[in-house]
Formats: structure tokens, C-alpha cells, sequence
């Protein structure tokens, strides 16, 4: 779990964002408070709790055309989260209520 | 004109890149200046590759800051696309091509 503060970045929102981590062995839905202060670290961390047997350097996310798109720093991450919280203000905008930010870990070779 | 595309035209410009079989997304502030796309791509892809502007089928070689500025304008004038696509090369790929 992450816990922060949240600010520009997702203006028209003041009460995070979920993040669902799909694995092999199901998903894992993980609270960011705070989008803004959120960075690749913390989130291959965050991934690497749930699959602590896997060795895991980056993860995908599928854009508005279902594209995977890889992320493998902070900067990737930024434009994801942007995308994100564009998506979700169009569900709200729209009367639905949003989805969570599903990530795809991307797996290296399991040790043993 | 759509509310849409004047709004659009205030935001950061996503180019989606795609590199042997990868894509990855990075975000450019206005003006994108063309060395800068050029620079990131070095940086994040660890070499200098060819740029070529992906459009359905059509595929256009960006080489300078005047291709650069033509395929912003394709994506500040349509309502549906929200990326600019970019096919990496290396230089070897590009010629044969």
C-alpha cells in the first residue's frame, strides 16, 4: 500500500487511484493515494509483493487502442498515469464509474 | 471545430514508440522540438535509430523538425487519435526498406 498526498496531476480527482496487478495466479488490487508522488520503484515493489518468486523489471498497460505498452521508468510511468486519469475522468464525465489502472508485470524466468 | 481539438492542442504530446516489437510511450511538452524527440530516443532505446511516422499502412520517415510539426498537426486535427505513432529503425533497416 501506498499512502500520499495528492495534487495536479489528476486535477479533477482528490481520492487516488487503484492500481490492479494481474498476475498468473490472479490480481491484486493495490490503493495509490497519491498518483503524483507515485514512481517505478515503488511500484516494482509493490508488484514484487505479490510475486516475490518472479524477477520483475518492468510491467505493460494497454492504451485507448489496446496497444501493450511497456513501462521501464518514471518517465513511462508519468505518461501512463496521465493517460489513466484521462480515461477515468471520461468514464465519470460519462456517469461510470471507473475502472482500475490494470498492470501486467512482466515476468522474467522464476528462479528454481 | 470541436472543444476537443482546441483543448487538445494545449496538452502534452504522446508518442507512442515502437522498437523491435516493443512500445513504449513518452510525453513531449509544446513546442516538441524535433532534436529533443531524437535525444529521448537515444536515451531510452540506448542508440541513435531512424524515426519513421506510422499512419495505418502508410509509413513516413520523419527527418527533421518540419515532418515533426506535420504529424503534430495530424494529431491535433483528429478527434479520434491520441498518440503519435513512431516506428523506430535502425539505420541498417531504414535503408532496407
Amino acid at each position: 500500500m501506498l499512502l500520499l498526498v495528492l495534487n495536479n496531476l489528476c486535477s479533477m480527482e482528490s481520492e487516488g487511484i487503484v492500481i490492479r496487478i494481474k498476475t498468473p495466479v490472479g490480481d491484486m488490487d493495490s490503493s495509490v493515494d497519491s498518483p503524483s508522488h507515485l514512481n517505478f520503484s515503488d511500484l516494482l515493489a509493490a508488484i514484487k509483493d505479490v510475486m516475490p518468486e518472479a524477477t520483475v523489471t518492468a510491467f505493460e498497460y494497454e492504451d485507448e487502442v489496446g496497444d501493450r505498452i511497456t513501462v521501464r521508468s518514471d518517465e513511462e510511468l508519468k505518461a501512463m498515469l496521465s493517460y489513466y486519469c484521462n480515461t477515468v475522468m471520461e468514464q465519470r464525465i460519462n456517469g461510470l464509474l471507473p475502472e482500475p489502472l490494470q498492470i501486467f508485470p512482466r515476468a522474467g524466468k522464476t528462479p528454481g | 471545430v470541436s472543444t476537443a481539438s482546441s483543448s487538445k492542442r494545449m496538452e502534452d504530446v504522446r508518442i507512442k514508440f515502437e522498437f523491435c516489437g516493443e512500445r513504449r510511450i513518452l510525453m513531449f511538452g509544446r513546442p516538441v522540438q524535433f532534436e529533443e524527440v531524437q535525444q529521448k530516443v537515444k536515451t531510452f532505446f540506448g542508440q541513435q535509430l531512424d524515426l519513421h511516422y506510422m499512419n495505418n499502412e502508410l509509413s513516413i520517415p520523419l527527418r527533421n523538425q518540419d515532418d515533426l510539426d506535420k504529424a503534430i498537426d495530424l494529431l491535433d486535427r483528429s478527434s479520434n487519435m491520441k498518440s503519435i505513432k513512431i516506428m523506430l529503425l535502425t539505420q541498417e533497416q531504414s535503408n532496407a526498406s
